[in-house]
């Protein structure tokens, strides 16, 4: 009976599409017929997991395929922008925010075909999990590409809006047919969501969004602008007292770090509306924290308008990681849930997101200077998109070279089974096998809280002579810490990852070093490590624990080819002893 | 669906001299149409009665061998294109009576939004729209039911989907209506009112004007109900053309193998009275009629006060706990089921053995259906009605309107005034219990975790031993498993 035509129909359209156009990524993936057996291999991640391959694209190096619905022609050469099937003029403005950016001579060839690996991807709707240093570049692309999916968009939906009342015009109203094929909203209106750590990047992105729209010419209006500088710019000089900080830091204290923030952009013909009411926003830029706060926290219970999200971004997660990860874990938790409230025009809400398929049309991009195996985890979890996922995971150099003095490292590997047991085991290892062996003047780091705490407590209990430096603490007490240890009127400093973050303060007196974990920041080893203060005659103690979930920190610091070897190496002890 | 249990011959006489009664009343809304069912001997099939195969298949699929007789009256008059007023008790067939006409023309007209049909009770739109998704598995039906009690949004997705057929209490779909954008009846063809005198009753009165106003006059509509209004400017409302009218039973006509009886109770001891009668039929399902809610809530504490399985199910109560009421009753999971007369129509529970009147039903046409409840399908059932010295006039309405004297139950008084004490230490614990509830109610926010008797059930075991003991020798065994278990303490 009414076995509706909308799918014969829809892919009769798309057919006679393609042959005006050759290429119409747009209708491509929504036309994608996603349902039950497929849907159900998307959700199947071990499968996925173990079918992925691993491939080398050009710029972002060797990277992991997970296949999607269907298989994608094999790499071919992105060059040609035409190839994507995209408006000119949207085009021409990002090509010319890309040319911004001072590019090193000899990084040229490099970035460029980063670059346009990026693009491609980003243009095929495919989840992406990059690591890059070149921020500029991949900004512009996807804030391109999200300006070319909201044009698409809202075109179809005019269109269909003039097809609808065209047909109700007529004597008998509109047919099924019509009004089934009209389907092209979801549950609610915003359909992009970029998730940045600080309103100094929500600034830099918005900015790049205007100038894809309007140009470079400066027409074109914006609602709110002023309001719109006055809370999200910030100092673009840093004092001079600042000066020695490595640089990454100096980027992180330059301009707005608010950290707390949301606002929502519309997008009208050529009016782009900042501080738009989430309800009538097309793009949503927030940080998780604030973000977090609406979906059930403090300021509200709005969990439904991330429910019909198309593109979301999560830029800069190396950042965000030194934040709080959980509030990007609970916004991901609540991306394309069925909303609890509806109030749209429900005969235009797509079949897909009745179905509960959003998750699978939805394309994921994320951002990072370094990898880590929680954005991993979190990408192979979240990432469901019919079109697949890529994750690259590049040749890394390691940061070893920045250490400045002779030392001698001592790696201690322990034996994992579970990944759920790795906390308990390295504290077990950590009591049996470090504590009796410490001696005074003793920097010990630990990069998660939660490790910490725990440390503290059994430090505490053995009545062992230690101060502190986390997150928590006020300046007073972590100065007054870090004077007792420099007076050795204490014999240990414990230091937690995010406190040196966000601080990035020398800390003197050190003469050894115990890594509880590597850092997830690639520089911190090095940095730590050339805190020395000890008689330069002697060779300088690192140790470090490590069980091979550790991998993934391992190539950042150590470089890819000597994590290898350091894995593979079966001794318990492992000592490399520089000159 | 069972079948019709009515005899024929019988129903042919009543038939013919409800007819006389009908025709004179008639103002004619129309010109009715009287279906003649004098032939019922030669039985047609689904096939015979123009049904198309695919339909034919899925009654097949259903078990439905035979039309019932309801099905055999209405379907080639529905089959016709005509509107249709059908007379016939449920459980006898009637959702198929309306059901496969709707089915056989959405069949050559597939459309959204095909067919609306309105029922009083959220109960009773559940089992229709299951039947109806039973019958149109087969061909892609798409059904949704929309009743109050439940998430808004999970309803208006339900509705995205475009369904054929919705099934609706009017006040919900009343607030779809005007809430939920991009939702209309435009396009609507066909109209069912089950249980349509009490839709066309005050109740429904403002709902159902605001749904008439929207959708098209250009449709088809059916009646059906076991009871039916006589009054024009009702059936008017309805605006029916030129309507057949069906009927395979008479108006207040009970079931043969039904025994009625009354009682005759001083007030003062009416809830002793009732425990009493649990307690000689105990092992037996029951169902206990009240007038309010309070009434049916207090009753349904005080009996599991005193150890009794008694599940409340009343209009105050959420939908998932009426659900979850009902569950637990149709499952025999629970004896007895207290209730008001939103129960009283249409819902089919084959095992029912006993319907007691607890309050007296406000009209005679309410009797019919409550003690309807019981002696379905075949089955043999008891009903008693409660009468007070306060309700003497109502209960001669009553039999006047049955055209028949009921006999008195017979007890023995000495037996009855031994359970006069606990009864009424039961009823003043019964009251507190209510009392405190209704206090944490308002209290607010720990709402959730106190409003839910329905599913708490505390039973103090020290009245358990004593009513049992009592229960006459043979039917020590009734409480058999689980009576009074302690399943959850609150707090």
């Amino acid at each position: 009976m009414a076995k509706r035509k909308l799918k014969s129909s829809e892919f009769e359209a798309t057919t006679s599409e393609k042959i005006a156009k050759k290429i119409d990524h747009f209708s491509d993936f929504w036309n994608q017929k996603v349902e039950g057996v497929e849907s159900a291999q998307l959700e199947d991640t071990r499968a996925r997991t173990k079918s992925s391959q691993k491939v080398e694209l050009p710029g972002i190096g060797a990277s992991s395929i997970y296949k999607g619905v269907q298989d994608f022609p094999s790499f071919t050469d992105a060059s040609d922008l035409s190839g994507l099937g995209w408006n000119e003029g949207l085009l021409e403005n990002m090509t010319s925010l890309l040319e911004e950016t001072e590019v090193d001579e000899k990084n040229e060839q490099q970035v460029e075909s980063e670059r346009q690996t990026i693009l491609k991807l980003t243009a095929e709707y495919r989840d992406l999990l990059a690591i890059s240093n070149d921020q500029d570049g991949y900004r512009s692309i996807y804030c391109a590409h999200i300006i070319q999916h909201l044009i698409r968009n809202k075109n179809l939906i005019i269109g269909n809006k003039r097809k609808l009342e065209i047909a109700s015009t007529k004597e008998e109203g509109a047919d099924e047919e019509t009004i089934e094929s009209c389907r092209d909203s979801g549950f609610v209106r915003p359909i992009v969501l970029i998730l940045c750590p600080f309103k100094k990047d929500a600034y830099d992105i918005i900015n790049r969004l205007r100038r894809i729209i309007h140009g470079d010419d400066g027409s074109g209006e914006v609602w709110n602008k002023n309001r719109f500088e006055e809370e999200y710019s910030g100092p673009t000089e840093l004092p001079p007292t600042r000066a020695d900080f490595p640089d990454d830091h100096k980027e992180l204290l330059l301009g707005n770090n608010d950290d707390a923030f949301r606002i929502g952009i519309a997008l009208s013909k050529k009016v782009l509306k900042l501080y738009e009411k989430f309800e009538k926003a097309d793009i949503l830029v927030c940080s998780p924290l604030g973000l977090r706060m609406i979906l059930n926290g403090d300021d509200g219970n709005e969990a439904h308008l991330i429910s019909s999200i198309n593109i979301t971004v999560v830029d800069r997660t190396d950042i965000m990681i030194q934040q709080n990860w959980e509030n990007v874990q609970l916004i991901f938790s609540h991306l394309h849930s069925q909303p609890s409230k509806i109030d749209t025009d429900i005969s235009r809400v797509r079949k897909l997101y009745l179905d509960g398929h959003s998750k699978h049309f939805s394309q994921l991009l994320m951002f990072s200077r370094y990898s880590h195996e929680l954005f991993t985890s979190l990408m192979l979890q979240s990432s469901q998109n019919h079109r697949g996922l890529v994750v690259s995971n590049p040749k890394k150099s390691g940061t070893l070279t920045d250490i400045e003095i002779p030392l001698c490292q001592e790696l201690h590997k322990f034996e994992v089974k579970d990944p759920n047991e790795t906390s308990d085991l390295r504290f077990k290892y950590f009591v049996d096998k470090i504590i009796p062996t410490l001696v005074p003047r003793t920097l010990i780091v630990i990069p998660s809280y939660f490790d910490f705490v725990r440390v503290r407590n059994h430090l505490k209990k053995a009545e062992e002579s230690f101060v502190m430096c986390h997150e928590y603490a006020n300046r007073a007490k972590v100065d007054r810490a870090r004077e007792m240890f420099y007076h050795e009127r204490k014999s240990y400093l414990v230091v937690t990852e995010r406190w040196y973050f966000f601080n990035r303060r020398q800390l003197t007196g050190v003469h050894r070093v115990i890594f509880y974990q590597l850092p997830s920041h690639p520089l911190f080893y090095s940095e730590f490590i050339n805190m020395s203060d000890a008689d330069t005659s002697q060779r300088f103690l690192a140790i470090l624990l490590l069980c091979k979930y550790d991998r993934m920190r391992l190539e950042n610091t150590f470089g890819t080819e000597m994590a290898a070897a350091v894995m593979a190496n079966k001794q318990t002890v492992q000592a490399i002893v520089s000159q | 669906m069972s079948d019709s249990s009515s005899s024929d011959g019988e129903d042919k006489n009543q038939f013919l001299t409800n007819r006389k009664k009908t025709l004179t009343k008639k103002k004619t809304v129309a010109e009715a149409v009287e279906e003649e069912v004098e032939d019922v001997e030669e039985e047609k099939t689904f096939a015979e009665l123009g049904v198309s195969q695919p339909l034919c298949d899925a009654c097949h699929r259903l078990g439905w061998v035979k039309p019932s007789k309801i099905q055999q009256a209405a379907l080639p008059h529905a089959l016709q294109g005509k509107d249709v007023i059908g007379l016939a008790e449920t459980g006898s067939g009637k959702t198929g009576a309306f059901a496969i006409p709707v089915l056989q023309s959405l069949l050559d007209h597939p459309q959204a939004f095909f067919c609306l049909v309105l029922t009083p009770t959220r109960e009773l739109a559940f089992q229709i729209g299951q039947q109806f998704e039973a019958l149109g598995s087969g061909i892609g039906l798409i059904v949704a039911v929309i009743v109050g009690g439940v998430d808004m949004a999970a309803q208006a997705m339900a509705l995205a989907r475009r369904p054929h057929i919705i099934v609706a209490t009017p006040g919900r779909l009343v607030d779809h209506l005007e809430n939920t954008k991009g939702f209309n009846l435009k396009a609507l063809k066909f109209l069912i009112m089950d249980e349509a005198d009490r839709i066309l009753n005050m109740d429904f009165e403002v709902e159902l004007d605001k749904i008439l106003k929207v959708i098209p006059r250009e449709r088809r509509t059916y009646l059906f109900s076991a009871t039916m209004t006589k009054k024009v400017s009702k059936l008017e409302r309805a605006s029916l053309r030129d309507p057949a009218r069906v009927s395979i039973s008479t108006r207040y006509k009970t079931v043969d193998n039904l025994k009625q009886h009354y009682i005759f109770v001083p007030n003062k001891y009416k809830e002793t009275y009732l425990v009493y009668l649990l307690n000689e039929h105990a092992g037996n399902s029951a169902i206990v009629f009240c007038a309010t809610c309070a009434t049916t809530m207090q009753v349904a504490v005080m009996l599991r006060q005193l150890g009794m399985q008694a599940v409340p199910l009343h209009g105050q109560m959420s939908q998932e706990k009426r659900l979850g009421s009902l569950n637990k009753f149709k499952s025999k999971a629970r004896e007895i089921l207290v209730c008001t007369d939103v129960a009283a129509r249409g819902l089919d529970i084959p095992h029912v053995d006993m319907v007691i009147n607890y309050d007296m039903p406000s009209q005679s046409k309410d009797y019919v259906h409550r003690v309807g409840r019981t002696a379905r399908a075949g089955r043999s059932g008891l009903a008693i009605t409660v009468v007070t010295q306060y309700d003497v006039e109502a209960y001669q309405k009553i039999e006047a309107n049955l055209g028949k004297k009921l006999d008195e139950y017979k007890c023995v008084e000495n037996e009855v005034m031994v359970l006069v004490e606990r009864t009424q230490e039961a009823m003043e614990n019964a009251k507190i219990e209510m009392k405190e509830m209704d206090e944490k109610r308002k209290s607010g926010k720990k709402r959730r975790q106190n409003d839910d008797f329905g599913d708490t059930e505390e039973s103090s075991g020290r009245f358990k031993m004593g009513i049992r003991s009592m229960g006459g020798s043979g039917k020590g065994g009734s409480g058999g498993g689980g009576r009074g278990g302690k399943k959850k303490m609150r707090k």
